[in-house]
Parts: C-alpha cells; sequence; structure tokens
C-alpha cells in the first residue's frame, strides 16, 4: 500500500518578482527576464546578460521576512528559499501544521560573493585565510557564502519552520532540484513522511561562478540578439544565461491533504533519475541517461508515453543539451513525440542551475491546472532535427493530463518528474 | 513490501592508511596532530589528513583527474574499489548513493590571484585561463559523475552534502531504492570535506561550541544489494528524523527517539551485538547511554572516538563497522545511531546472516 502525493503549496522568488502569481503570469504571457547584466563593477565581463532578482537582499529580508528571526549568517540563496518557502506554507495553509514536515532542497555549490571576495582581496596576501579567520565576524559580509556550508539552506527552513522531519540538502547539479522533489514524493509515497517541503534556491551571478561557467564554454555571450539571448532549440542559441531564484513546492500525502481540506493543484505521480556514466564534460551522444530517467518517471507513474501532453524541458539553449533532450524524447515518445507539446521555462527565466527544476515544476503544475503549455520564447528558427512542437513564441490552451518535467545536469546527472491532473 | 538488502562490506580510507579492522580491535589507532588554523580562532583542533589518490589504479583517464580535486578523488578511489571488488562488469539496476563534501575556495587561492581588490581585477583573476574545466572541479557532484563513469553505473542516484547527514540520507536512499524493488544493487557511502582553513570558516557551527575537537578526513562505501551471499549482513531496517527544534538539543526528544528503537518490535529479544552512536556530541552521548541503559549500554561504541569526525563519510564507516562485528556473529543485530550536525537523528539495523 502506497501513498497518493498530491501538491498543495506554491511559492516562487523569481526575476519577475515575489510570488506565484506574478511568476505565473508573466511565463503565460511569454514575458522575458533577461536584461542587460552584467558584475557590478565589471563592465567588460563576457557575460552581460541575465536574469536577476531585481530586489537588493537586505530590502528582500525586511519586506518579506520581518517575522523570522534569521541567524546572522545567512546567504541569499537561503533568503531567497525562506520566501518561497513562505508562500508555498502560506498558499497550502499548513502554518500550525509543519510538525514533521521532511525538507529536501537544493542550492548547489557554496556562493562566495565578488563583496566578500574582494574584502579578503584587500589583506595582505601571504595571510589572507588567517584574516578571515580571526577578522571573520568584521570581515566577511553578513550575506557572505563564504561562512555558510552549502547546506544553510536547508537546515535554516528546518529552523525557521520548526520542522522535525528528516533533512536533506541534494547535490545533483543542474538536476539537484528536481532530485530534492522526487525524492520528497519517494517520501510520502513510501509512508516515511506526510508533508515535505521541497524545491531550491540558487543563483551564479557572481564574477568567481559565471568566470567558472565561461571557461567551460557554456555562457552565452554574443550581443546579437540583446535580451532574447536564451534561445532554446533555435539554430541560434548559443548558451545557457544564468537567472537565480528560490522555488518551493509543499508536497502531501492525498490522505492528509484531505483531511484537512486543502486545495490540490496536481499529483506527483512519478519519478525517474539515472547517470549517463559517460563523460563529466558532455551528455551521452544517444540521450541514453536523459532516455532513462523520463522512461522511469512514466514507469513508476504507471503511464505509457501516449498519456502525455506535454513536457517542460529542461532547454538550456546550449548546443549540446537541446539535440540531445529532442532525441531523448523521440526515442522515448516514438511517433508521439510529436503530439507533445515541449517547451522551456528557461527562455524566460534564465538558468537556475542547481535550482532549475523547482520553478519549471511550478510552472508544470500550473500548466495543468490552468490547461496552458507555456512556450518557449526567443526561438524563432529550430535547429537542424530539432522538429518537435516546441511551442514556439506564444503559449496556448491545451488538454493536459499528464506531464513531464525534466532535468538533465552537468556530469550526467539527470532527474524527470511525471505531475498529472489530479482526480479523486 | 519491503525486499531484504544484504550489505556488503567495501572499503574505508582513513589517514596513515589506518585499517578499520585494526581500530575496531584495538590494535592500532589513528594518529592526530594539532591544525595550527584552528589557533587563530582560540581553539584546540585536531586533525587526521588523507593522503592524496592518484586514481590511476582506478583506471582514470586525464579527463577525470582534470575534473577532480582531492577529496573527489578519495571519493572516486574508493568507491569504484569498492564496486570492483564485488563487480568486473556493468550491472543493470544498480545506483548510487553519496553523501559528498561541498568543495572549497582556498583550494585555487582565489583572493590571492587579485592584483587590486576591484571587480575588474577579480574578473581579469577569474577568467584567466589557467584551469579551463574549474567549474567542473568546484561541482561537488562531479565526483558522482566520475564514479558512475569508471563503475558504469547507470542507475537510480541521488548524492548530498557536506555534513553527517548527507552520509546518512544517501545510505537511507540506497537502502530504500533497493528494498522498493527500483535497484538490484547500490554503491552506497560519502566522503569527508577535505580539512582547510576555510573549511574551519564555513563549518563554523560545528566546532564552535566544542573546546578539543577531532577531524578527520575519511572516505568509506559499502555495496547494497538484494542478492545476498554467503556471509553478507542484512540490513533490515531504517529511520531518519530530526529530534530537535530551534537547533537546541532536546533531550526528551532524543530519548524518545532511542526509546522507539529499543522499544522496537524488530530488536525485542533479539541478541544486540553492538550499538555505534556515531556523530554525537558530549551531551548526546550521555543521553544517549542513558536511554540505552545496561545491558545495551555496555555494548555501546562511540565511532567518533575512534575516528574522529568523518563528516559526510562517517555512517557508511559505522555501517561497514557494523558490518566487521557481525561476520563471526551467528546471530544478533548491530544498532547504528548516527547524529547530524543540526540534529539530525537516524538508526540502521543490521542483522547477522551467517547461516
Amino acid at each position: 500500500m502506497t501513498n497518493r502525493v498530491v501538491v498543495t503549496g506554491l511559492g516562487v522568488l523569481s526575476p519577475f518578482g515575489v510570488g506565484v502569481d506574478s511568476f505565473w503570469s508573466a511565463v503565460k504571457a511569454g514575458e522575458n527576464a533577461v536584461d542587460a547584466w552584467h558584475p557590478p563593477g565589471a563592465e567588460g565581463f563576457p557575460v552581460q546578460h541575465g536574469a536577476t532578482i531585481k530586489q537588493d537582499t537586505q530590502a528582500l529580508v525586511a519586506e518579506e521576512l520581518v517575522d523570522f528571526k534569521l541567524p546572522k549568517h545567512i546567504e541569499r540563496r537561503a533568503i531567497y528559499a525562506l520566501i518561497a518557502a513562505k508562500e508555498a506554507i502560506n498558499d497550502a495553509r499548513l502554518e500550525t501544521e509543519l510538525g514533521q514536515a521532511g525538507i529536501a532542497v537544493c542550492s548547489g555549490v557554496p556562493e562566495l560573493d565578488d563583496a566578500s571576495l574582494l574584502a579578503l582581496a584587500e589583506q595582505p596576501k601571504a595571510n589572507i585565510m588567517n584574516y578571515a579567520l580571526t577578522e571573520r565576524e568584521q570581515a566577511i559580509k553578513r550575506f557572505s557564502g563564504i561562512r555558510c556550508s552549502n547546506d544553510v539552506l536547508a537546515t535554516t527552513l528546518a529552523e525557521q519552520f520548526n520542522t522535525s522531519g528528516f533533512i536533506c540538502n541534494v547535490s545533483g547539479a543542474c538536476a539537484g532540484a528536481t532530485q530534492a522533489i522526487g525524492l520528497a514524493y519517494r517520501a510520502i509515497k513510501r509512508g516515511e513522511a506526510s508533508v515535505m517541503l521541497c524545491g531550491g534556491a540558487d543563483s551564479v551571478l557572481s564574477i568567481r561562478t559565471l568566470s567558472a561557467l565561461h571557461l567551460l564554454g557554456a555562457t552565452a555571450e554574443t550581443q546579437r540578439f540583446a535580451n532574447q539571448l536564451c534561445r532554446p532549440f533555435d539554430q541560434d542559441r548559443a548558451g545557457l544565461v544564468a537567472g537565480e531564484g528560490g522555488a518551493m513546492l509543499v508536497l502531501e500525502s492525498e490522505q492528509h491533504a484531505k483531511a484537512r481540506g486543502a486545495h490540490i493543484y496536481a499529483e506527483i505521480t512519478g519519478y525517474g533519475s539515472s547517470l549517463d556514466a559517460y563523460k563529466v564534460t558532455a551528455p551521452h551522444p544517444e540521450g541514453l541517461g536523459a532516455i532513462s530517467a523520463m522512461e522511469g518517471a512514466l514507469q513508476s507513474a504507471g503511464i505509457g508515453a501516449q498519456n502525455v501532453q506535454y513536457i517542460n524541458a529542461h532547454g538550456t539553449s546550449t548546443p549540446l543539451n537541446d539535440v540531445i533532450e529532442t532525441k531523448a524524447i523521440k526515442s522515448v515518445f516514438g511517433k508521439h513525440a510529436t503530439s507533445l507539446g515541449v517547451s522551456s521555462t528557461k527562455s524566460m527565466i534564465g538558468h537556475w542551475i542547481a535550482a532549475a527544476g523547482a520553478p519549471e515544476a511550478i510552472a508544470t503544475v500550473l500548466a495543468i491546472r490552468d490547461q496552458f503549455m507555456p512556450a518557449t520564447i526567443n526561438l524563432t528558427q529550430p535547429d537542424e532535427g530539432l522538429d518537435l512542437d516546441y511551442v514556439m513564441g506564444k503559449g496556448r490552451e491545451a488538454s493536459i493530463n499528464h506531464a513531464l518535467s525534466n532535468s538533465f545536469g552537468f556530469g550526467g546527472i539527470n532527474a524527470s518528474l511525471a505531475i498529472a491532473r489530479y482526480y479523486e | 513490501m519491503l525486499k531484504p538488502v544484504y550489505l556488503f562490506q567495501g572499503e574505508t580510507l582513513l589517514a596513515h592508511s589506518t585499517s578499520l579492522e585494526s581500530l575496531l580491535t584495538h590494535k592500532g589507532r589513528l594518529m592526530s596532530t594539532p591544525f595550527e588554523s584552528a589557533d587563530l580562532i582560540n581553539h584546540s583542533i585536531f586533525i587526521s589528513t588523507l593522503a592524496d589518490e592518484n586514481l590511476k589504479d582506478v583506471g582514470a583517464e586525464r579527463m577525470v583527474r582534470k575534473t577532480s580535486e582531492r577529496q573527489a578523488r578519495w571519493l572516486i578511489a574508493s568507491g569504484v574499489r569498492t564496486w570492483r571488488t564485488y563487480f568486473n562488469e556493468p550491472q543493470n539496476k544498480a545506483g548510487l548513493f553519496i553523501g559528498l563534501g561541498t568543495v572549497d575556495c582556498d583550494e585555487e587561492d582565489n583572493p590571492e590571484l587579485v592584483q587590486e581588490p576591484t571587480a575588474e581585477c577579480l574578473a581579469t583573476a577569474m577568467l584567466e585561463e589557467r584551469r579551463p574545466l574549474v567549474c567542473l572541479a568546484l561541482l561537488n557532484s562531479s565526483a558522482t559523475s566520475h564514479i558512475a563513469q569508471l563503475a558504469g553505473i547507470t542507475g537510480e542516484n541521488m548524492s548530498f552534502s557536506p555534513l553527517l547527514s548527507a552520509g546518512l540520507n544517501a545510505l537511507c536512499e540506497g537502502y530504500f531504492a533497493i528494498a522498493e524493488g527500483r535497484l538490484k544493487h547500490a554503491l552506497c557511502g560519502g566522503g569527508s570535506q577535505k580539512i582547510t582553513p576555510w573549511s574551519l570558516l564555513a563549518y563554523e557551527s560545528i566546532w564552535a561550541n566544542q573546546d578539543n575537537y577531532w577531524l578527520s578526513e575519511a572516505a568509506s562505501f559499502f555495496i547494497a544489494s538484494d542478492e545476498p551471499r554467503l556471509n553478507q549482513q542484512a540490513a533490515i531496517g531504517v529511520m531518519r528524523q530530526a529530534y530537535r527544534a530551534r537547533l537546541k538539543n532536546n533531550a526528551h526528544a532524543l530519548t524518545e527517539q532511542v526509546n522507539r528503537i529499543t522499544g522496537s518490535p524488530l530488536i525485542e529479544n533479539q541478541h544486540v551485538v553492538k550499538v555505534i552512536l556515531v556523530g554525537a556530541n558530549l551531551e548526546q552521548q550521555d543521553i544517549t547511554l542513558h536511554a540505552l541503559g545496561g545491558e545495551l549500554k555496555s555494548r555501546a561504541v562511540v565511532l567518533d572516538s575512534y575516528v574522529g569526525n568523518t563528516m559526510a563519510a562517517a555512517t557508511a564507516i559505522a555501517c561497514n563497522s557494523a558490518l566487521s562485528y557481525l561476520q563471526d556473529a551467528e546471530q544478533g543485530f548491530v544498532i547504528v545511531i548516527a547524529f547530524g550536525d543540526h540534529g539530525e537523528f537516524g538508526m540502521f539495523l543490521i542483522e547477522a546472516n551467517n547461516d
């Protein structure tokens, strides 16, 4: 006997602003959060666009987290997650019933913010780390990732919401948040938890991390398309465009949700994960890992490929991913692949890296709720061989009973969620 | 219906090539030295450090070596060697579950490279092509990808970071994947964070209230499988929770958790060979030992007193220790009780299977 797992709460802090409403209304309208941006003070930096949270972090804390007693040192991704989690919990009307809830989130590697690195660089070069240790209270900025290990997001959520279920900080590269949601789904399904708070928050909009992505050749840097730079599946796509934010979901067992009269958005019906076991620098050329993850999600959902109407694609706008993902979808769905709507939310909000799967899962849940496939924007001419229905340019109404949300991470870590319209 | 999960002992890497067996039989002792950087923060911290692994013995190609850093190499070496002890060919329905450390900033000496403390100079330093693949080396889950590639593991997977609970969650997920029938075999384990001045900064919460602290670099793996083989022990139950509210230790809640374990029908009237505590601070040790009481207390082993705090490696070391203790036992259990650094609490129940 296993539990059905339902989605009862959603929360997002995105470049479109605070809240699910601002996120989803913009995504439905096909708005573009990518804008001209470079790291402050580094005008000549090769990356010149990003999908950024416009509000200052301290202002966000003052406006959104005024009731929280935050620890002295907390990095901004934890703040993003707290804001999203607060909305998701309120949305689920679970404020007083979180008790035994578990937490599964992903926040990527520690964020070493530029201001703190520069503060350290002001010191005599021979003993910078000694300085950082002895002057750690004064020298390192309040929101610095230097003083925070990467589980700060998970532990802060547990502390602030006073939960006593298990706490997981998933490290799964760009598939991390989808893995966290998959873990939460499995925990409820087996009865290990009745309620899980899951999702992620991330940002790589710093000199250090963007430089590392640039050196890897992963970032889009052409000026040709201005803010229409994130172009998944397009013949002129040139790499990922970084975004940032936090997105959280409340998952519950159907029994728990119904017992308290909760509103149910959708049902998580399956989850699959896999490893390419190929190369850390490139996905498997036949997309075997992506295929396996999608097949695993369908199998655990107990549905056939022909039952799916929509896929929220990983769709990074990188030359390799979009080709391999298309190939994998064709392999899994066969002739049905051309009947699917396949779109990339990243075209609008950029790539949230470790957290990417969380806003995309939310977009998939809301696509099912509203029976509406969001668009892939900036896609004007699909690349050769990329011949699926990518919901080009404008979203549309559609009948969606079953959908997948894909995440395929660096190093061949793959995850796929099956999400369905909820029927009693 | 859960399937039985059989555990195959794997490799544990400890400082100075110390064997886990020698520690458990009191024939050896893990050496530690004072950590000089800790003097700066007026703390007494001792460390046991691991030698680097060159990965040549596991056949890692140059790209793997270029995109891994020291703590990833410990994981890759011990994980792949453990897998190959049992499997020479790729296995169907094989998965991977690992507790990882995070990746630090001082490996690359970033601040030292900046000529002037300006954003432009920081960008110039960071964009220099000293190490084009640094992005993948800094990504802690690259270790997972490398192990998958070298061991040919393509199935379900989950990696966590950075402290003890990361290893605990990895082993729980590996157990469930086998018990629930999704996988046939799973490589499960974890590795510690490498000990550097940066790790003192990042993990201040774990040593801030400790007068004397012993940090050890380590990595440890075992294999979980749905196939029994001669002399492989069986895991028959796992549990994980957090037992405290708002980061405060809560004696009553912890006692309740321990009582839940000792009162479990799985344990009732069974012979408990050992109770292994791992990750417990002094207060947690006292509460747990008191709650265990008489017989069980006399069989308790505080693993950290043998190996120090091995962070995400700790739970796998505890499970490998349990397998050692059960090797010659005809019947009975070992209970592993693991404590995370933020109130997490987990239990593994491992049964002798030596008929």
